[in-house]
């Protein structure tokens, strides 16, 4: 039976589902739903600086893979910079010039010191002009960061697990672990005693599989060892900021958000200003692809297309297709898929936008709500 | 999958009732039999075995020379008990690997008699009510199958969700139930058609599913949302959400044969969570001595014992079903992940 006609059957015993989310309700906060843009923003930030990291940690590298962690410097900055120009226009030039510096010295193979501590500098001072202190010093906030360290991609977990296959990104792992590593102190501050003896157990865990930053030159052992560990651990991090951590707990409520907060960006983009709506529509793409994309595309192959090709009409995303795609059912031609792109590419940023607000309204309703 | 449960509670009254008819007089051998306790250990590549009656491991059976590299997750029991099944793989789910098979343990002698291949990473098993078929999860390529016992001959595959894990197999073995973590789903399979009839949205991350005795509730855990999804089997539908809590990271359940209780296994807090049927609440949660990171749980025959199987102690901690308490803790093989009971016969 074909994935299609089996979503007609099954919409009728989605109903039931609201009752599934009541469980979230055990937890004060949902930083990934309240403050979906601020988390992006600093998973970008974040990431930013786990990409200097990698460039002060091994200078002279210019293999291939490790300048494409480089050079995503770039990729990072796009998720928070129109944010950061509005409100400090020197700072956003200067840090992005600083970035472009980095990347530019990293791939010539010069000595980048100079220019990665520069940078440091200045993405630290955007870091508080991007995000308040205030939300910085939360629990909640850093609870979400400590997530996305752990199980997003590149990130612990994810690192450890395509180690074989690309080498730099267990690198990114690494470093990902050494900034867990500082706000897990932070936060088990206000752990009790089982707990923070938890998470510091998960840490010692995950430790000796990143003994240093150096890539495996050939990986061995199990690949997902470290995201076992590692979602424990969100688990324990849950628990200790009394936060909602895992946003695709209700997939039908999160669609409807992420439609909710595409809707102002169309007319962001209507009135011109495409890096500042680009900043949400990446947001809307992460949870969107973490948590709703494979489920869409089981339930309604073409609709999951749809959201796809519109997002990457808007933004640069990477190709989930691997995951969502497995199985015969759920394969489309390379012609019709072509034909979608070409559809979605020949549409304004504000009406692809408003396409996309529409599709992600449908995967609402797909999915339950 | 416990379909041992299900019959063996109708074998103890069909001799029930031929006692009570002046039939005692079976041959000793026929009636006898020893129940044993079997714990995949995912990181050292063996199965514990456990005698209930002194609480013992009286056997490790080896399941491959490379522990590390391959791990024995899921099993499921013949319906008269004696063979205890496995689902083998590597550890990376993108290779197919001649590792990835399915083996067949005598429980009698505690030796492996036959094995065939299950390419895609098989996760999790069960076995159909007449003991012929196993259909198993494919974690890899994101597909059941179906495999005849005697030849390993698969006789069918079905798309199911992404990252597939559970399976049941309804008591009239007219359904297989498969869940699928990355999809949220559970995915409806038509046995004999051999096709996905629906899919069905659960918690979060759901994990293993188990039928009711009588076949008319399916129960399906779901690790990161934290629930117990009930399922009306008559039209496939949720009809009920039970909340353990955000923290319980629920795996494993077990359906007491009585079919009064659910005893699921609560990864998140070491704790067993014990669920009335008849309400669809939690009516108790055992966390004393319960080892940590209960995964695997499993009942006997007679529903007085629960088994569950502790990763990150490395421990089966044994459950008295009277007072719904831990009365053992037994030292198993590393990362001990799934739990099942078998029985044999015994000579006299």
């Amino acid at each position: 039976m074909r994935a299609h006609s089996i979503t007609a059957v099954a919409a009728v015993s989605l109903l039931a589902l609201s009752c599934a989310s009541a469980s979230a309700q055990d937890y004060t906060d949902r930083p990934f739903i309240d403050a979906t843009l601020v988390q992006s923003q600093a998973r970008a930030l974040e990431l930013a600086d786990l990409r200097l990291t990698l460039a002060e940690t091994f200078p002279g590298e210019t293999d291939d893979d490790f300048l494409e962690q480089i050079e995503s410097l770039q990729g990072d900055f796009a998720r928070f910079g129109g944010t950061l120009a509005a409100a400090d226009a020197d700072l956003a030039q200067s840090l992005e010039a600083a970035l472009q510096d980095v990347a530019e010295a990293v791939e010539s193979g010069e000595d980048a010191a100079e220019d990665i501590a520069e940078a440091r500098t200045l993405l630290g001072e955007a870091y508080d002009v991007v995000i308040d202190p205030a939300i910085q010093d939360t629990a909640a906030f850093k609870g979400a960061v400590l997530t996305d360290l752990l199980l997003g991609e590149p990130g612990v977990a994810e690192g450890y697990e395509e180690a074989g296959e690309e080498p730099w990104a267990f690198s990114m792992g690494w470093a990902a672990l050494q900034r867990v590593k500082e706000l897990w102190g932070e936060v088990s501050a206000q752990a009790d005693e089982t707990h923070r003896s938890d998470g510091d157990e998960m840490i010692a865990t995950i430790d000796p599989l990143f003994p240093n930053g150096e890539p495996p030159e050939r990986f061995v052992g199990n690949p997902e060892e470290a995201e076992a560990s590692a979602q424990r651990f969100v688990g324990i991090i849950e628990t200790v900021v009394s936060a909602d951590l895992y946003p695709g707990r209700d997939h039908a409520a999160l669609a409807a958000h992420l439609a909710e907060l595409t809707t102002p960006a169309c007319e962001v983009y209507a009135s011109g200003d495409e890096v500042v709506a680009d900043e949400t529509i990446y947001a809307v793409a992460g949870l969107y692809t973490d948590n709703l994309a494979e489920l869409t595309n089981l339930f309604a192959p073409e609709t999951a297309e749809e959201v796809s090709d519109l997002l990457a009409s808007l933004v640069e995303v990477e190709d989930e297709d691997e995951g969502g795609a497995a199985g015969e059912g759920a394969e489309q031609s390379d012609e019709t898929a072509g034909d979608d792109d070409d559809d979605a590419a020949s549409l304004a940023p504000a009406e692809s936008c408003e396409a996309l607000a529409e599709q992600l309204r449908q995967v609402g309703m797909i999915l339950g709500g | 999958m416990n379909h041992f449960n299900r019959n063996a509670l109708a074998l103890t009254t069909a001799l029930t009732l031929m006692i009570a008819g002046g039939f005692a007089a079976l041959p000793a051998s026929a009636q006898e039999t020893a129940e044993r306790v079997y714990i995949a250990n995912e990181y050292n590549a063996d199965i514990s075995v456990i005698d209930p009656t002194s609480d013992e491991v009286i056997a490790t059976i080896p399941i491959s020379e490379r522990p590390g590299d391959v791990r024995p997750r899921g099993m499921a029991v013949s319906p008269d008990g004696r063979t205890i099944y496995v689902s083998v793989s590597d550890f990376n789910p993108q290779l197919e690997a001649p590792e990835d098979k399915i083996v067949a343990i005598d429980v009698l002698s505690n030796e492996i008699i036959n094995e065939f291949r299950a390419g895609g990473n098989p996760e999790r098993l069960d076995v159909t009510p007449d003991g012929t078929q196993i259909w198993a999860s494919l974690e890899a390529t994101a597909q059941a199958a179906g495999y005849d016992i005697e030849t390993g001959r698969r006789t069918a595959v079905v798309r199911v969700g992404v990252e597939a894990e559970g399976v049941a197999i309804s008591p009239d073995a007219r359904w297989v139930y498969v869940t699928a973590e990355a999809t949220h789903t559970v995915t409806v399979i038509d046995r004999e058609a051999g096709q996905a009839i629906k899919h069905i949205i659960v918690g979060n991350r759901p994990r293993v599913v188990e039928f009711s005795q009588d076949g008319t509730r399916a129960y399906v855990t779901a690790e990161i949302g934290g629930t117990v999804s009930v399922i009306d089997t008559s039209d496939h539908t949720v009809i009920d959400t039970i909340n353990l809590g955000l923290d319980s990271r629920p795996v494993e359940i077990a359906v007491a044969p009585a079919g009064d209780r659910l005893y699921v296994a609560g990864g998140g807090t070491s704790a067993v969570y014990v669920i009335d049927t008849a309400t669809n609440e939690v009516s108790t949660v055992i966390r004393e001595q319960v080892g940590r990171r209960p995964w695997g749980i499993t009942i006997n025959s007679d529903g007085t014992r629960v088994y569950t199987a502790n990763g990150l102690s490395d421990s089966v901690s044994v459950i008295d079903t009277e007072c719904l308490c831990v009365i053992d803790n037994i030292s198993v093989g590393r990362g001990a992940h799934s739990a099942q009971v078998g029985v044999a016969p015994v000579e006299q």
